[in-house]
């Protein structure tokens, strides 16, 4: 069975990969040193979405450290301190997360949801928009594909399983003239 | 304590996760009910299974067929491949390692060895990474740390190549190890020796 990479997502608990099947898609997440692997099969989904969201409690988190190291640092510059060392060892911790707050504030997560009848999946970028909505379509294409597939094959399958025709019903009699 | 994941009960709003109306669910631009905020969203209709009848016993052939072992009026259609048992279609698990009844499909899930239907496994790829920072770390415990990294990371190996996934950063991980071991083993027998020739050329 061939397996290709769709996207993959890094968070501070988990690596998620998702890949594409022959008839699935495949969610494999790392927690700790153990992987849980879960498939949503195409022809049981309901639903494809795509929306931006901007992750209110990551602006939170990284705005909060940016604004203390920074406002530390332009304090420092504010009073005059002479001892610029110390003022980039004060700004230095702060130019991740303002970076991070920075990309994300603008940018934003486009995320792509895969809802099937039993399970669900979510795919994430955080700065590759053209791949997320190629990735989008792509996956809308192989539902599709897959489903009209399966519905042929299921229409194979009953007219197999129908009951035989009954017998020809008999000619009707020569009208009277 | 546990952590509880919420039952899925089919499509949501991929923003609130609050389930959508079946009446709601279609292509274009979808408003959530719930948080009126509008999402992108393309609606599919999976095809229905026709309705699929077992054989009755008595159709099972001319001079009459097995019985399934779990349905006794249904005809067997084949046999588990693993403990023998006859099936019927309505418990005819049909797997690409083969066909099998419900209970041994759920004890080779279980057991892991047919890697398609294993649900969680280990990540040795992971274990060499960390044995080899914990033989650094903890550098007294070099050669066992080594010694362990270089084992999980010829089980990540063989790991990586059945699903097909680059090797590159295991082979790293392997180099450094086999390092860390020769290393720290030489350091050892530097040490030992250190202290041999320090006692001898005390009088």
């Amino acid at each position: 069975m061939t397996r290709s990479l769709l996207g993959k997502w890094t968070s501070l608990s988990s690596r998620i990969r998702v890949y594409e099947l022959d008839d699935s898609l495949e969610v494999e997440a790392n927690e700790q040193y153990e992987v849980t692997r879960r498939r949503v099969f195409l022809d049981d989904v309901v639903l494809v979405t795509f929306h931006r969201a901007h992750g209110v409690a990551f602006l939170i988190v990284t705005g909060l450290i940016a604004a203390f190291f920074d406002l530390l640092a332009i304090a420092m510059l504010t009073i005059g301190d002479k001892d610029m060392i110390g003022l980039i060892m004060v700004a230095i911790p702060g130019v991740p997360a303002t970076i991070a707050f920075a990309i994300r504030a603008i940018y934003g997560v486009d995320i792509v949801t895969v809802y099937g009848k039993r399970s669900k999946l979510a795919l994430r970028w955080r700065v590759r928009k053209e791949q997320a909505r190629e990735v989008y379509g792509h996956i809308c294409a192989i539902v599709r594909q897959a489903q009209q597939k399966r519905a042929a094959e299921y229409a194979a399958e009953a007219a197999a399983f129908a009951p035989a025709t009954t017998e020809e019903t008999p000619p009707l009699p020569p009208a009277e003239g | 304590m546990a952590r509880v994941v919420p039952a899925y009960r089919g499509p949501q709003c991929p923003r609130c996760d609050a389930v959508l109306p079946s009446d709601a669910i279609s292509s274009g631009t979808i408003t959530c009910p719930s948080c009126g905020v509008p999402f992108e969203a393309t609606a599919f209709q999976p095809p229905v299974r026709p309705e699929r009848r077992a054989m009755a016993i008595e159709g099972a052939g001319p001079e009459g067929g097995n019985a399934c072992a779990t349905h006794p009026l249904n005809a067997a259609t084949t046999s588990c491949q693993r403990c023998g048992l006859f099936i019927c279609t309505l418990c005819e698990m049909s797997i690409s390692a083969g066909t099998f009844c419900p209970n041994c499909f759920d004890r080779i899930r279980e057991e892991g060895t047919v890697p398609e239907v294993a649900t969680r496994y280990r990540d040795y790829a992971s274990l060499a990474r960390l044995s080899m920072i914990a033989g650094i770390v903890m550098w007294f415990c070099a050669p066992i740390g080594g010694g362990l990294a270089v084992y999980y990371a010829t089980k990540g190996l063989k790991q990586r190549r059945d699903e097909g996934r680059s090797r590159a950063g295991v082979v790293i991980v392997m180099i450094l190890a086999v390092l860390e071991v020769i290393l720290s083993l030489a350091f050892y027998v530097a040490m030992g020796w250190g202290m041999f020739a320090a006692a001898k050329a005390t009088p």
